[in-house]
């Protein structure tokens, strides 16, 4: 069943698919989007449809995870043109589904409104340095980041914030607008944190935004601003009014237009704020922590000056857990036996994280391999983590699968584990893979984007195709069938490798960006007097 | 031989001085080294595009390495449940022989599948991506 796109649907940024399907009771292995003679797009299937439980009845539980979903950016060459679209679905076993041929009419792009021309930006303060400060003494980082709770992206922003302020000279500022237990850890660390509102996109409020922070920046005497997050676009465009330098730390890897409309809706950001969020994207410092990533930004930003620092999780500090956690006793203490083959999979519910279709893939192994475990961490209450403990339960899986709530304390979850299992459809390079190859535990990922640049087939982990619920199971399959003796030198690989990713070296290179961004922004100052 | 043969003259104020005559010289080089180096960048994106051809037919090889290597993965656990639950002993043999045979071409294809991410892989492709970042550097330079 294909609910969007309807026929005859008129689009401007995206073409947004949904639906769901079902062969004798079982999700697809597979769901692409045909549009036009384009070669086909791969669409994320495993999306929860509940309504599609409750018609179906009690006799298919794995229809929780039938549904698909996805968003197509709209090509320029597109544009004024009726497309003729289908989605096409690929049965386990090879049987295959096509929905009716739907006709999306694309409309050019919207240009400035007339209401753009009243946008102005208003510098609301235009005072002097703070007194007393000697420039350059400490620099003064002012951080925006989108939240202080317990996610990846939040937890890379944590571990360079702490080693920034131990190791370099420099003083810090958070702002956020979402609080979250990162808060407390930050603070009695003696940096300080200011939580305030999100920030508005609708055009006159943005602005008006942007001016505050400036006055922000200006009154807080701030040399470098550093940004967490693609979304954080409005303190960016702050920076570059305000005419500070600024360092942008980018971890999505969404092509604009599909960020665009998952974070603001199909109609996207006005015209005028669009242009400052790509202006600030091609002025900034922008930083990426997987080459993927940083080539698809490339393609899509002119004159992005974008560079890669690899980040890093505390090594040294991992290797002391490991020491010091007896990892036998702390297995029964989490309730597995010796003979259990426990697969860890560390991140927020979240539908692009794949948490459903893993629970579906392991459905299919279970009583193949009696003795595995599949441990859930980072539950939360949204019907997407609902509808993969619904799918649990009815699946009959609660004896060897665990959902498990998002945590600080994730060490001994991966102390006890035998494999990671990355199954996302959409990441740059998680943390947890990182973390997980500093515990000498092998992954099992989905290939996309950075993940291919740490993980190596058959010598620290094992890699899958994306999307695809046949390549899922067998890439469990695989790592469930390894011998102790191949995990045994997986896990070796592992740790010398993830040498090469110790926090250690992330900040020194950040702390350097910043101080040379603020060096050349300061000279090229005192050169226009 | 005549004086108006002469290669050598007294210079008049319509001579061009010496100077220019260095500075025509040494234009003339700049443009031929940057004739050298325009060829030199052509020749270049040439073999960028001709490798990039070659990644990605190496690409599409893997990925269809990878569907055949998962269909059969998949047909292998297919059997195995069939084989976990079959009720006739008669047909124990039969299944071990197609499990035997599954396995084998699945370890094949495994095989077959390290090779070909060894040649794709991050390490082997460095060069390649270097001489990309290289060229569209000097492109949009």
């Amino acid at each position: 069943m294909l609910d969007s796109p309807r026929d005859e649907r008129v689009v401007q940024g995206v073409i947004s698919f949904s639906g769901w399907v079902l062969f004798d009771g079982s999700p697809a292995d597979r769901i692409e989007a045909h549009i036009g003679g384009e070669p086909p797009v791969v669409l994320r299937r495993g999306v929860p449809r509940p309504d599609v439980v409750r018609s179906s009845g009690a006799g298919h539980p794995a229809a929780i995870g039938a549904g698909f979903s996805g968003s197509v950016p709209v090509q320029d060459r597109w544009r004024g043109t009726t497309l003729e679209v289908v989605v096409r679905a690929v049965a386990e076993g090879g049987d295959v589904w096509t929905s009716p041929l739907v006709h999306v009419q694309v409309r050019d792009r919207v240009g400035p409104v007339d209401e753009v021309d009243e946008l102005t930006l208003d510098v609301l303060w235009r005072g002097e340095e703070p007194a007393g400060r000697v420039p350059g003494d400490r620099p003064r980082v002012c951080v925006f980041t989108h939240s202080l709770n317990l996610g990846g992206g939040e937890l890379y922003l944590q571990e360079l914030l702490l080693r920034l302020h131990r190791e370099h000279p420099v003083e810090l500022l958070v702002v956020s607008p979402q609080d979250g237990p990162l808060k407390a850890e930050l603070r009695r660390a003696g940096i300080s944190v200011h939580i305030t509102t999100h920030h508005p996109v609708d055009p006159s409020r943005y602005l008006g935004r942007v001016s505050e922070l400036m006055m922000v920046l200006r009154a807080w005497g701030a040399d470098v601003v550093l940004v967490n997050t693609l979304g954080e676009f409005a303190p960016v465009d702050a920076a570059l009014e305000a005419d500070v330098p600024v360092v942008w730390a980018i971890h999505e890897s969404f092509e604009l237009d599909a960020f665009s409309d998952l974070l603001w809706g199909e109609r996207g950001l006005h015209p005028e704020v669009d242009r400052r969020w790509r202006r600030a994207l091609a002025s900034a410092n922008t930083v990426f922590e997987a080459e993927a990533t940083l080539r698809m930004f490339a393609d899509e930003v002119p004159g992005l000056r974008g560079r890669i620092i690899h980040y890093g999780v505390d090594v040294a500090e991992i290797a002391r857990y490991r020491r010091e956690h007896d990892r036998d006793r702390l297995r029964a203490d989490l309730g597995f036996e010796p003979q259990h083959t426990v697969l860890l999979c560390m991140g927020v519910f979240q539908e692009r994280k794949s948490q459903l279709a893993l629970v579906l893939a392991f459905a299919r192994l279970a009583v193949l391999f009696p003795d595995a475990r599949l441990v859930l961490v980072g539950d939360q209450s949204t019907n997407y983590a609902a509808a993969v403990r619904e799918a649990v339960d009815g699946l009959g899986l609660a004896d060897q699968v665990h959902v498990i709530p998002i945590q600080r304390d994730t060490y001994r979850w991966y102390h006890a584990a035998d494999v990671l299992v990355s199954a996302s459809d959409l990441e740059s390079l998680p943390r947890s893979v990182l973390e997980a190859m500093a515990f000498g535990l092998p992954t099992m990922a989905a290939d996309v984007f950075g993940l291919s640049e740490v993980i190596h087939d058959g010598v620290n982990g094992w890699l899958c195709r994306a999307s695809s619920g046949n390549a899922l199971t067998v890439g469990l399959r695989r790592a469930l069938e390894c011998s102790p003796g191949e995990r045994q030198q997986l896990s070796r690989a592992c740790l010398d490798a993830s040498t090469a990713h110790d926090s250690a070296h992330y900040p020194a290179e950040y702390f350097q960006l910043m101080t040379s961004a603020l060096a050349t922004h300061r000279a090229r100052r005192a050169a226009r007097g | 031989m005549s004086e108006s043969a002469s290669t050598e003259h007294e210079p008049t104020a319509d001579d061009p001085p010496q100077g220019l005559h260095e500075g025509d010289a040494a234009l003339d080089d700049a443009l031929r080294q940057r004739d050298d180096a325009s060829r030199a960048a052509a020749e270049l994106q040439t073999r960028v595009q001709a490798l990039v051809v070659q990644l990605d037919h190496q690409r599409s090889v893997a990925a269809n390495a990878a569907r055949e290597r998962d269909d059969y993965g998949m047909r292998l656990i297919d059997a195995e449940h069939r084989a976990a639950v079959i009720p006739d002993q008669s047909r124990v043999d039969e299944l071990a022989a197609e499990l035997a045979e599954v396995r084998q071409r699945l370890s094949d294809l495994e095989a077959e599948l390290r090779f070909t991410h060894g040649t794709l892989s991050w390490r082997v492709t460095a060069p390649l991506r270097s001489l990309r970042t290289r060229v569209s550097g000097r492109n949009s330079g």
